[in-house]
């Protein structure tokens, strides 16, 4: 086994949690490659003179920076100033969709509790003072979701487009990957988390760019990743279930009508779903 | 002064607010830009005689160097209501005038906003429409200052301790999430497992406690039995105990390769040891020989399952002697039926419903609440549970022996955020595959 090599440091959003989750229990890179995590969506001013500071960045060797549309801002700047020189700079794409829940509007109950259903739903959040007893919530639901459902291939062609525009800022590209097989198979729980699929390519192609990982371990490592992730269902915690109505206009092939999709510590049906967050239920965390 | 939402409103054309809408407006889908210098909002009423209270969540158009806030004024056609100044995305509140609310089902409100930009001025993009103020969502409210018009059942708060293990853990976060308790009932959960250093209510939650749920087991050896010590004579105290079924895991047993893994697995890579498998663990033989080599031996070895089932089922009935809820009829006549455990001593959702009801039952807290609602509630609450996510699998042979009707080949068992089958885990567990939480 190889001596240690250093540290791969992950500016992300909560993508770049999943990289290193992943990548720290690999075993063949338990005890030689460390992975940190800088949450891009997080970061404050305080942060950079308290947590990643000089000892925080000093074994850093790669960075895996994923990219945002817009101006570098002042914590990606930051970011680059602290590097230390000779580092590799690897960039990648975020991955989200926001065609696969087109109700995903606005709700005034985020305003003073942001973290109970962060996943909002306007449609539900319009339903939520009226008193309905729940199949007539659901039913109204239904009614007014498919009323009012909007042009999806248009949200796609727009969804399409943002991934195609971070692939162009990247040195690892996934739009066409995603636009191949987000039909087949799910890819997303939410607007922004990922099932282990895109996590798994986009670290395998991560692995494959960074020069300290000899090209000799590539394949091994590609099984590991495959043992840990294969059957593994990614960002799970909170999963938003799909509108069978997207699922048939989106055509999308892995669609189940029946699925039950987990949040926090329940697994709930779309009809369940909708009821709850209409109702702005507690859960069990 | 007490609230109650009335209506919530939605921005956009997939919202609710569409013929709220008059002059000076851009609609998109999700939310409305205010355009020009004045827009009309219709806004609907119910028409009763409350007082109600205009909250709207709005996100200016700011642009550093040339516009840090945007001003909104809103009037009415009796004169002005509110100002304000918004640097950022807002909640702003106002409270609508009794006059113009009373008795009607509509209000108009005049929204002046000065400070427009174009974004075609600072931005490379077409759009040259003159935004100021993007609604997004509000609600109506209404108050009272009477608070047994919005509240009329409210009573004195209750303090419940509920000291223990994960059971308890569990016990205390339904107790703790039902909305008929809310105000009623304050839940205070004592992990009493993690011995001295484990956090404890104040003394005097603890010096007024009207009920305590204590789980045993573990307690000894912990600070718990001196704080209990400071428990009111006349707290209504409730011992019960984790039940534990072995009958459906019967090749349960040690491994001498389970320690724990810092940093990683804390509890052991696979906690819950596999006899057979783990005498399995030295071969060096491709997957569908282990496979088999498991399915022979377990085949061959399996124990009595009915005598398994005895002995769970005198154990059940020695805590149902010793504590104060009952649970041994309740396992015996539902476990084929329901899943009643997810793991050895991790409840279901319904065995850990058939647990709070237990202590509920003829407690105080019945005297607080509706009984028929908090059962309601319970099933509301407990819909879909997975509980900790740990499903050790169920060998086919123990499920089709005992008849499960919930189980049925090729199931898959969460484990953590994986989804495994028996044979797939049982794989993993005799190669001691890393697995990623």
């Amino acid at each position: 086994m190889a001596s240690v090599s250093g540290s791969i440091l992950i500016y992300a959003n909560c993508q770049g949690e999943e990289l290193l989750r992943t990548g720290t229990f690999m075993p063949s890179l338990i005890g030689r490659i460390g992975f940190k995590w800088i949450p891009l969506h997080l970061v404050t001013p305080e942060d950079w003179a308290t947590r990643y500071g000089a000892n925080f960045m000093a074994d850093v060797t790669v960075l895996w920076e994923q990219v945002e549309a817009g101006p570098p801002s002042e914590h990606r700047q930051e970011l680059h100033r602290r590097l230390p020189p000779g580092c590799q700079v690897v960039r990648f794409p975020p991955y989200n969709s926001l065609c696969l829940w087109p109700f995903s509007g606005n709700d005034p109950r985020l305003a003073t509790d942001p973290m109970r259903y962060p996943w909002s739903d306007s449609v539900a959040a319009a339903l939520a003072t009226e008193d309905l007893s729940d199949d007539a919530l659901f039913e109204r639901y239904m009614q007014i979701t498919t009323q009012r459902m909007p042009d999806l291939e248009r949200r796609l062609r727009m969804d399409v487009a943002r991934w195609q525009a971070a692939d162009a800022m990247s040195d690892i590209q996934s739009a066409t990957w995603v636009e191949q097989r987000f039909r087949d198979m799910k890819l997303f729980h939410t607007a922004g988390h990922l099932t282990a699929a895109p996590i798994a390519y986009m670290l395998r192609q991560l692995l494959e760019r960074t020069t300290i990982i000899p090209r000799s371990e590539l394949r091994r490592l590609r099984d590991e990743i495959d043992t840990l992730l294969r059957l593994h269902d990614g960002q799970d915690f909170e999963s938003v279930p799909i509108h069978p109505l997207v699922a048939e206009r989106l055509r999308l092939r892995f669609y189940d009508p029946d699925a039950r999709y987990r949040w926090h510590a329940h697994e709930w049906t779309l009809r369940e779903y909708i009821l709850h967050y209409a109702r702005w239920a507690p859960y069990l965390s | 002064m007490l609230e109650r939402s009335d209506a919530a409103f939605i921005f956009g054309s997939l919202g609710n607010l569409a013929e709220a809408l008059g002059e000076g407006w851009s609609v998109e889908d999700n939310y409305a830009w205010a355009v020009g210098e004045e827009s009309r909002l219709h806004l609907p009423l119910p028409g009763d005689v409350s007082r109600y209270v205009l909250r709207l969540t709005v996100q200016p158009l700011v642009h550093r160097g040339l516009r840090d806030a945007q001003r909104l004024s809103i009037d009415t056609a009796s004169g002005p209501l509110a100002s304000f100044r918004i640097e950022r995305q807002t909640t702003i509140e106002l409270a609508l005038p009794i006059e113009l609310t009373r008795d009607n089902r509509r209000i108009e409100l005049i929204l002046r906003h000065p400070d427009a930009l174009r974004p075609s001025d600072f931005k490379q993009i077409d759009d040259r429409r003159l935004l100021s103020l993007c609604f997004m969502s509000g609600t109506l409210t209404r108050q009272s200052d009477d608070a047994f018009e919005l509240s009329a059942e409210a009573a004195p708060l209750c303090h419940l301790v509920v000291a223990g293990g994960d059971l308890a853990r569990q016990i205390a976060n339904v107790m703790a999430a039902l909305p008929v308790l809310r105000q009623r009932v304050a839940c205070h959960f004592v992990n009493t497992y993690q011995g001295r250093g484990a956090a404890v209510p104040p003394a005097e939650v603890l010096q007024s406690a009207a009920l305590c749920w204590e789980q045993s087991g573990g307690n000894d050896a912990a600070e718990w039995s001196g704080v209990r010590g400071m428990l009111p004579g006349d707290c209504d105290v409730r011992r019960f105990a984790s039940p534990r079924m072995g009958a459906l895991w019967p090749f349960l047993g040690a491994d001498k390769r389970l320690v724990p893994e810092l940093g990683r697995y804390g509890g052991g890579r696979y906690p819950f040891g596999d006899r057979v498998g783990a005498s399995l663990a030295h071969l060096q033989l491709p997957d569908d020989i282990v496979r088999l080599s498991y399915e022979i031996m377990t085949e061959k070895e399996m124990p009595d399952l009915d005598a398994l089932l005895a002995a769970d089922r005198a154990a059940w009935r020695r805590l149902d002697a010793a504590y104060d809820i009952n649970v041994a009829d309740f396992i015996v006549e539902n476990f084929r039926r329901y899943r009643l455990f997810f793991a050895p001593t991790s409840p279901s959702g319904a065995l850990l419903r058939h647990a709070v009801e237990q202590l509920v039952a003829g407690s105080p807290i019945e005297a607080l609440c509706d009984p028929a609602t908090l059962r309601r509630e319970l099933d509301f609450l407990l819909t879909g549970y997975i509980g900790r996510r740990e499903e050790l699998p169920i060998h086919p042979h123990v499920a089709r022996r005992f008849g499960l009707a919930w189980w049925r080949p090729g199931m898959r068992y969460r484990w953590h955020s994986n989804h495994w089958t028996f044979e797939e885990y049982t794989l993993r567990y005799i190669r001691w595959t890393p697995w990623r939480p």
